[in-house]
């Protein structure tokens, strides 16, 4: 790598050292203005503010900071190997480009509208209510002195007051429709019986959809200011395996309802106990959507990798492949000689690797451009730090 | 072998004629149930596995492993769900799954806590009755995995790695792995957290040279109970589990993408 142009301040693409120097005079001025986003919401692994021991190592687009305490992070987190000489600055420098690069990406979702999408605000919003109802149970095991061995499970006792203090409403239209649909399903579920058919787990799911989309939806179940449909009951009861609790009886229906209930009474308490103004909590969830966000980033790529490997002509591309890297899948024989093994034999192990390297190609393709139309300051004195 | 280009990709026409297509192949599948698909459950007292609908990474349910200490109890803590076959001598495949410690997870201490292993029976050979292979854990907060190799069950070397990645408490996390299981110097092993590959062995053996199928075990088990005989800090852990799969391909195996 060409040494940077300014020692302490660099940027991804090399410039001239007064347009360098107006960089790092545009960053400390947006410091002192207080306009850079030095707060932890883009926070992936560490949480500490910025601070004079917890200096800025890198900035992108004047606006996103990543303080040293983060790279730290993510170097213990996922990278812990990739430093072996802790005077190369060359080795911190590449975590350092991997993290930005899941920076971008995170920040790509953030502008793309992931975030606002339904799909996603559906996820939070049960993210959110497990995380609380997690950090309630934990907080519940902690009210206690130290557990004995045999204690029961952390805020379960406390659910379990919730549960019965609650006062849960059941329609008894409602509950009707239920369980007519509930029969209906268990009729569905029940394999044919003209003669040794064997049913694809696709038709059966299509007809226990088809039994759902027939079932009026209403709401069942009124607790809080929550509430629990038909359908909801519906598909999670269709989605069970073996013993199902016998929702024609009430003790078969609370069966059924109270641990859909539990996390939301356990989240509900710890906002009345300011749980959720808590930073620890917050930074929690903070650190739960970057970590989805990111996921929904490599999820798109990874899906398009795949749709590239299972294009028309994928077996032609395999076999260029293996013609490409054969030698690599050479063993040496009982005689001490090396050999090649042919297509057909190499063919699983060939697609498997097609299958990393096409998803590895296009994630750094895909952060090569984001990379090109970002602005991304890197202060090499902190980074020397790492 | 050295680390793969996707050169061929790139490649304009393909050179040789296409007699068959064999798309990518999952091997299993599970949306985070316990009831669905798996050969059996391998659960051992003060434990418990079921399904959760309170912590889920996709889908309606996840799998909650338990395990509970307890002091006078000298048994194993298992609360795994088991999937036969899995693999096979020589076979290459990927296997991955979604996981999420409670956020009150106690990270102190070193003692183990297994979340993923192979394990097949080899009562048969006299010298050993059911053999884990690899395995995927945390100890402390750090993730490892290890092979287990040699000439047979009763001739073995198991090689850990420890340290490959820190794991937070209350956030999901995903794993995949890539084997190319064979006794000789032709396998290998990969390991990605989070979609970062964070191990990377080429040129080792990965398994013990028999033909015999190795169970996959997904769940919780806190073997250091057991093989220590105490408890390191908390005495109940939770995890969840979500989306394992197997197959062929690496999308088949990440949870991300099905």
């Amino acid at each position: 790598m060409t040494p940077p142009a300014f020692p302490f301040l660099s940027a991804m693409n090399r410039f001239p050292l007064n347009q360098a120097f107006r960089c790092g005079l545009t960053v400390l001025a947006l410091l002192l203005a207080g306009r850079l986003q030095a707060d932890e919401s883009r926070r992936l692994f560490d949480f500490a503010p910025v601070s004079k021991d917890n200096p800025v190592v890198a900035t992108i687009d004047g606006m996103i900071v990543v303080p040293l305490s983060e790279l730290r992070g993510y170097r213990d987190a996922e990278r812990p190997k990739a430093i072996i000489d802790p005077a190369s600055l060359a080795q911190k420098r590449a975590v350092l480009d991997d993290l930005i690069n899941e920076y971008l990406f995170v920040d790509d979702a953030y502008r793309t509208g992931v975030v606002q999408s339904e799909g996603f605000q559906r996820r939070m919003d049960a993210t959110r209510t497990m995380v609380l109802s997690d950090f309630m149970a934990a907080r519940a095991g902690g009210e206690k002195s130290k557990p004995a061995a045999n204690a029961p499970i952390p805020g379960a006792e406390l659910a379990e007051r919730l549960f019965e203090k609650e006062s849960i409403e059941v329609s008894n239209e409602a509950y009707a429709l239920l369980r007519s649909a509930v029969r209906a399903a268990d009729a569905a579920r029940a394999p044919p019986t003209f003669g040794p058919i064997e049913e694809s787990a696709q038709e059966a799911s299509a007809r226990l959809r088809a039994v759902i989309n027939a079932t009026p939806e209403a709401v069942l179940v009124r607790y809080a200011d929550r509430s629990i449909s038909v359908h909801q009951i519906l598909v999670i009861y269709a989605g069970l395996p073996g013993a199902r609790p016998p929702l024609d009886t009430p003790a078969g229906l609370t069966q059924m309802i109270k641990p859909l209930i539990l996390p939301e009474l356990m989240a509900i308490e710890a906002v009345k106990r300011g749980v959720a103004a808590e930073p620890e909590f917050q930074h929690k969830l903070i650190q739960n959507q970057n970590a989805l966000l990111r996921f929904h980033m490599q999820d798109l790529i990874g899906r398009e990798a795949n749709a590239l490997l299972h294009a028309p002509g994928a077996e032609a591309r395999l076999h260029a492949w293996y013609e490409a890297h054969k030698t690599e899948y050479a063993a040496t024989g009982a005689d001490g000689k090396k050999r090649i093994p042919s297509y057909e034999q190499a063919r699983p192990r060939v697609e498997g690797d097609c299958s990393v390297a096409l998803r590895d190609r296009l994630l750094a393709e895909k952060a090569a451009a984001l990379r090109g139309t970002h602005t991304v300051l890197i202060d090499e004195a902190v980074l020397g730090r790492l | 072998m050295k680390s793969h280009h996707i050169a061929c990709f790139l490649a304009a026409a393909a050179f040789c004629a296409v007699t068959s297509v064999s798309p990518a192949t999952v091997w299993f599948h599970n949306t985070g149930t316990t009831g669905s698909g798996w050969d059996g459950t391998n659960l051992d007292a003060n434990c418990s596995i079921a399904d959760s609908t309170s912590v889920v990474y996709k889908g309606t349910t996840s799998i909650k492993a338990i395990a509970n200490y307890n002091g006078s109890y000298t048994g194993r803590y298992h609360a795994m769900m088991s999937k036969n076959n899995v693999y096979h001598l020589g076979d290459t495949g990927f296997y991955g799954f979604a996981f999420y410690l409670q956020s009150a997870w106690d990270f102190s201490g070193s003692q183990q806590y297994q979340l993923f292993q192979f394990i097949a029976d080899y009562s048969d050979t006299g010298c050993d009755d059911w053999q884990p292979s690899t395995m995927v854990w945390v100890s402390g907060n750090q993730l490892a995995t290890r092979r287990n190799y040699g000439s047979s069950a009763c001739n073995r070397t198991t090689q850990s790695y420890t340290g490959l990645a820190t794991v937070s408490a209350g956030v999901w996390h995903r794993v995949e792995i890539q084997a190319h299981w064979t006794d000789d110097s032709t396998g290998y092993l990969k390991l990605w957290f989070d979609g970062t590959k964070v191990l990377e062995q080429y040129n080792i053996a990965t398994t013990i040279n028999d033909g015999r199928g190795y169970r996959m075990d997904v769940g919780l088990y806190a073997n250091s109970w057991h093989d220590q005989g105490y408890c390191v800090g908390s005495t109940n852990r939770q995890v969840w589990f979500d989306q394992v799969g197997t197959g062929s391909t690496f999308a088949d195996a990440d949870p991300l993408q099905w």
